[in-house]
């Protein structure tokens, strides 16, 4: 829906500005793209506070001229053909795009999934930036990286990285609460490295898909309870209804347990409210990461009340190693793939012939 | 005599504290319970919500005497060490055992990726283990009691940096899990459990109470103590080893608690007056208790949707606790 | 009964081991003898090393060479428990009692006698009783240590080294706060414990008068040894053998110091500005005394001296070489001319 306006524009030329205002980010809170003639300024919204704008930034292509008054904001020339990775999400979602080339370096390689990325971490032409709150800023500057992609966190910098003169994209997508905002950021990515318009159906196909597995879950009557994670130390920790677990949950059809629990921030419950509360679940997912696989009596072995469940006793767990599968990569850039897999746990008639990708039954 | 019946009111007030909190442990929780059903739960009368039962027999009545042990167990452990050490700002984390357990954990939970309870357990021990034979194998060597707990102190030290550096290269998820387990809990430990933390507390419990007469002796320095014939270097390592019983299982189980074995000698000391440990350990140990108890059903925030982690609370009692020690010193006869 | 030895030591060598395995030796080859029914003074100056010698013949610290024997066998021999019944000690060092009563303090010495939990039966408690009742603190009885005053403390102490009911009692300077009547008090116990209950009393102290009046025997313990020569070894003798042949003069017969071996008392060195004393025999005493703190040597009257008369205690008459007499009233007066005269 784009919408013709005139917009702020510094350089005085209002009449003929097209700008596509924030209604044409669909699912995306924390970013605005604005087009304009020579340039494209993108918005970062300060995901604390959500009034305040975190970072602008202007695009300019670099084929074009500079302009002789930029407006303000972090200058990017486009397309990047040298960046920076803090995250491996990040630069899954440009390999995605097609532009792995443009993927210089990379912080903590042991979270990378992607094959490609990791054929290339292995000859040498990505390099391993270390540690995403300690990067290696020699590397970085020996790169020559024209840009840095990181998450950003609250009140804190980026250290001796901000001092390079290097632009710095603060990529706030894991802010956000819907599984398609997330991956809506690609659109925004895309437009740094030139592939706006491949970005732009990326999302769009993923938009489709999942949309479409929305749709197929909401046919069904059955909207099996269900219950989420574990204890940790004294507290459950328990997503929000409105976070994004709660809404790629409920999108599968599914009576999400602690859906009442508003807003996206996650609470922490005692065992004992979470039992009283969730003890006839249907269904209980959890997601772990240690080297060694769960099974009933692990789980059982480490908390014996974990027993009690109505889960536990039916044998209906479903478990996702998040380092063996490439959960945390996909989240973000298909979020129709995990909405598959859970539809197919809570609604396995629905989609014969699919084998789960993440969750699994456990033993 | 005077002291003897202000031992009595004292030790009665605090065992009908103690029993009162034991109960509102049971009767207190997230969920609402009414006080008719945990009591016929407790009978086993009960006909009503399975979750009821299961949440008073197999959450609140572990947790409860999970914290009852750990609460005296960390007391005692404390007050072994202030009179040991002749400072009255002793405590097991001073002396570097509980970061020992802490940096078994972390080594652990984030180096090694192990995530279960049972490896958890191991590491703390494991890791109190090496730091109190550090430790002991010191106090062979150095005569002066202060000496030792300097070095105990620099033990600490080093397991913090330690710790540090492992938490600075992990990542984030993993140091949040370790952070958390950093907070203290008494729930992690289920009635099958139980058992084993309740025997190995019973063991430093019991072993300090053989400990009295020389703890008694050492109140006048170890040359009195050695005239009277107390085997000092013996008492020191058996003091030395009950102490690291005791903060060991307790790390182990419900991971570090702070202050309780700092501050509760302390509030036993004040209510007795007397540094006598004839009756100073029993009513520390049943102080702990009670401290332990409190905390425990404070980390329940009524009305709240959320629980507050144990050892954001510990400090609300003892820190004051101990600001009041140090200002009213002159006035405290145990200080002088 | 007949008189027993109950420590004795033999070419002892006490001092400190040093860290890096050598030795500070601070005696070497020293011999005493301690006996039952007896109270022997150990004295000595600052430094001389009196602390480490009794903490030494107690077991505390272990010799650097030579041995010790109690009651006839090694000291090394006898188990911690048992030395603990036969030895009991009041030391000088610092303690952290403050928090505790007189009462459980003293009670601290029945512990040689008590099992594992230190139970204290009808007999422990009239020995605590008796304990506190000797040394005169009953009515502080259940006061906290803290409250104490420094003197009081320390007869707490010497009350629990009493309920110790030990055959030999060591000392490090017991008398070191308290004052002139409690001083005394204290060494009449410990007369009394010597001879009643014939107990071996070795104390140490820095108070010459009561060493020598209620000390049955003395030990001069010398400074310490300079540069591993050998040190002059302990003297030891009833203090008036050792006075009559004037080793305790020249024990210490220091710069500026004198043991008068006439008065029993140590006093600055006199001056050679003689004055004559005659008269009534006390208050010429005093008188003396009075003249020598002024810086002038009492002597007998001479000729060509000045001399006091003491016609009684207040009446004094001076006479001088030329001639002239004065009266003075009071010792005040007296003083006052004599400074008058020699300025």
């Amino acid at each position: 829906m784009a919408s013709l306006c005139s917009c702020e524009s510094r350089s005085g030329v209002a009449a003929e500005t097209e700008c596509f205002k924030a209604d044409s980010v669909y699912y995306a809170k924390g970013f605005e793209i604005s087009r304009f003639d020579d340039w494209i300024i993108v918005n970062v919204r300060n995901p604390w506070d959500t009034l305040k704008t975190l970072r602008r930034y202007v695009l300019i292509d670099k084929n074009k001229p500079l302009p002789d008054s930029l407006p303000e904001g972090i200058l990017i020339r486009t397309p990047v053909e040298k960046a920076v990775f803090y995250t491996s999400v990040h630069a899954s979602m440009v390999v995605q795009m097609g532009r792995v080339d443009a993927i210089k370096g990379v912080c903590e390689t042991q979270y990378v999934t992607d094959s490609a990325i990791l054929t290339r971490l292995a000859d040498g032409r990505i390099a391993d930036i270390g540690l995403a709150t300690a990067p290696n800023i020699e590397k970085i500057i020996e790169l020559d990286a024209e840009l840095i992609i990181a998450s950003p966190y609250e009140n804190s910098g980026y250290g001796a990285a901000e001092k390079l003169g290097i632009p710095i994209v603060e990529a706030a997508d894991y802010m956000e609460n819907h599984p398609l905002g997330r991956t809506e950021w690609g659109r925004f990515y895309g437009l740094l490295f030139g592939e706006g318009e491949r970005a732009d159906s990326i999302f769009f196909t993923t938009r489709e898909r999942y949309n479409y597995l929305k749709n197929l879950a909401a046919k069904s009557d059955n909207r099996p309870r269900v219950l989420l994670e574990r204890k940790y130390g004294s507290s459950w920790i328990i997503p929000a209804g409105g976070s994004y677990i709660g809404t790629i949950h409920s999108d599968a059809s599914a009576d999400y347990i602690f859906s009442d629990f508003k807003g996206s921030e996650s609470v922490h419950q005692t065992f004992e409210s979470v039992l009283d509360k969730a003890y006839d679940a249907d269904i209980w997912l959890f997601k772990y990461d240690t080297k060694h696989e769960y099974t009933y009596d692990i789980l059982k072995d480490e908390y014996q009340p974990y027993s009690n469940f109505r889960p536990f006793k039916e044998k209906n767990i479903y478990i996702c190693h998040t380092i063996r599968t490439t959960y945390y990569d996909d989240i973000t850039l298909h979020p129709d793939r995990l909405l598959e897999d859970l539809i197919f746990i809570y609604h396995p008639e629905l989609l014969p012939g699919y084998s789960l990708r993440y969750y699994a039954p456990m033993k | 005599m005077k002291v003897r019946s202000k031992y009595i009111t004292v030790y009665i007030c605090l065992g009908a504290a103690l029993l009162l909190l034991f109960c509102g442990g049971l009767l207190y929780g997230a969920v609402r319970i009414p006080i008719r059903s945990v009591l016929e739960i407790l009978a086993g009368t009960f006909e009503g919500r399975q979750t009821w039962v299961q949440i008073v027999m197999q959450s609140r009545l572990p947790q409860t005497i999970t914290a009852l042990f750990a609460g005296a167990s960390l007391a005692v452990s404390g007050l072994l060490l202030q009179t040991l050490f002749k400072n009255p700002l002793a405590g097991p984390s001073i002396l570097g055992i509980s970061d020992g357990a802490y940096l078994g954990v972390a080594l652990v939970m984030i180096y090694f990726s192990f995530n279960s309870y049972l490896s958890t357990i191991l590491a703390a021990f494991a890791g109190a283990a090496v730091v109190l034979s550090i430790i002991i194998g010191f106090s062979r060597k150095v005569r002066n009691s202060v000496m030792l707990l300097i070095i105990g102190i620099m033990v600490g030290y080093l397991a913090s940096s330690i710790i540090s550096i492992l938490n600075y290269h992990a990542s984030p998820d993993k140091v949040h899990q370790f952070v958390l387990w950093g907070m203290g809990d008494f729930t992690g430990v289920s009635m099958e459990k139980l058992p084993w933390f309740v025997i190995f507390a019973a063991c430093g419990l019991l072993g300090s109470i053989f400990l009295i007469k020389p703890l008694n002796a050492l109140l006048l320095g170890e040359s009195y103590a050695a005239n009277l014939g107390v085997r000092v270097k013996r008492v020191r390592i058996a003091i030395l080893l009950c102490t690291g019983i005791l903060t060991a299982a307790t790390t182990a189980f419900c991971g570090p608690i702070s202050f309780i074995g700092l501050a509760v000698p302390h509030i036993a000391r004040l209510l007795l007056g007397t540094s006598n440990h004839k009756q100073l350990l029993p009513i520390t140990l049943l102080a702990g208790a009670c401290v332990a108890l409190l905390c425990n059903m404070l980390t329940v925030v009524p009305g709240s949707n959320s629980i507050l982690p144990l050892n954001a609370i510990t400090p609300i009692i003892g820190a004051p606790v101990i600001i009041y020690v140090i200002v009213n010193r002159r006035n405290i006869q145990y200080f002088n | 009964m007949k008189q027993q030895i109950t420590i004795s030591a033999h070419g002892l060598a006490i001092g400190y081991s040093l860290r890096s395995g050598r030795r500070k030796v601070i005696h070497n080859s020293l011999d005493m003898e301690l006996r039952n029914g007896e109270v022997t003074c150990l004295l000595g100056l600052n430094g001389a090393g009196k602390s480490t010698l009794l903490k030494t013949l107690c077991g505390l610290l272990p010799p650097l060479a030579g041995t010790v024997k109690v009651f006839g066998a090694p000291l090394e021999s006898y188990s911690h428990n048992h030395l603990s019944s036969l030895i009991g000690v009041v030391l000088t060092e610092k303690t952290y009692a403050g928090g505790i009563t007189v009462y459980d303090l003293v009670s601290l010495g029945r512990y040689p006698h008590t099992g594992i939990f230190g139970q204290l039966k009808e007999s422990d408690h009239e020995a605590i009783s008796r304990a506190i009742e000797s040394v005169g603190i009953a009515h502080k009885a259940s006061s906290y240590v803290s409250e104490l005053s420094d003197g009081e403390r320390q007869k707490v102490f010497i009350a629990k080294v009493l309920a110790q009911e030990c055959p030999i009692i060591i000392l490090d300077e017991p008398t070191a706060f308290l004052d002139v009547t409690s001083r005394i008090e204290i060494m009449v116990l410990l007369r009394k414990l010597a001879q009643e209950q014939k107990k071996s009393i070795l104390l140490s102290t820095h108070d010459l008068d009561s060493a020598i009046q209620l000390g049955d025997k003395l030990w001069l313990q010398e400074r310490g040894a300079k540069d591993n020569r050998a040190s002059a070894p302990m003297v030891c003798g009833t203090p008036e053998d050792l006075i009559l042949s004037g080793v305790l003069e020249s024990f210490f017969g220091k710069k500026g110091v004198v043991f008068d071996s006439y008065s029993g008392k140590i006093s600055p060195v006199p001056s050679e500005n003689p004055v004559g004393v005659d008269g009534e025999a006390r208050s010429a005493f005093w008188v003396g005394n009075a003249l020598k703190r002024k810086g002038f040597a009492p002597t007998a009257p001479a000729e060509n001296i000045t001399s006091v008369q003491c016609v009684s205690s207040t009446e004094f008459v001076v006479s001088f070489p030329n001639g002239k007499t004065i009266k003075a009233k009071s010792i005040e007066e007296l003083l006052d001319l004599f400074t008058r005269s020699s300025s």
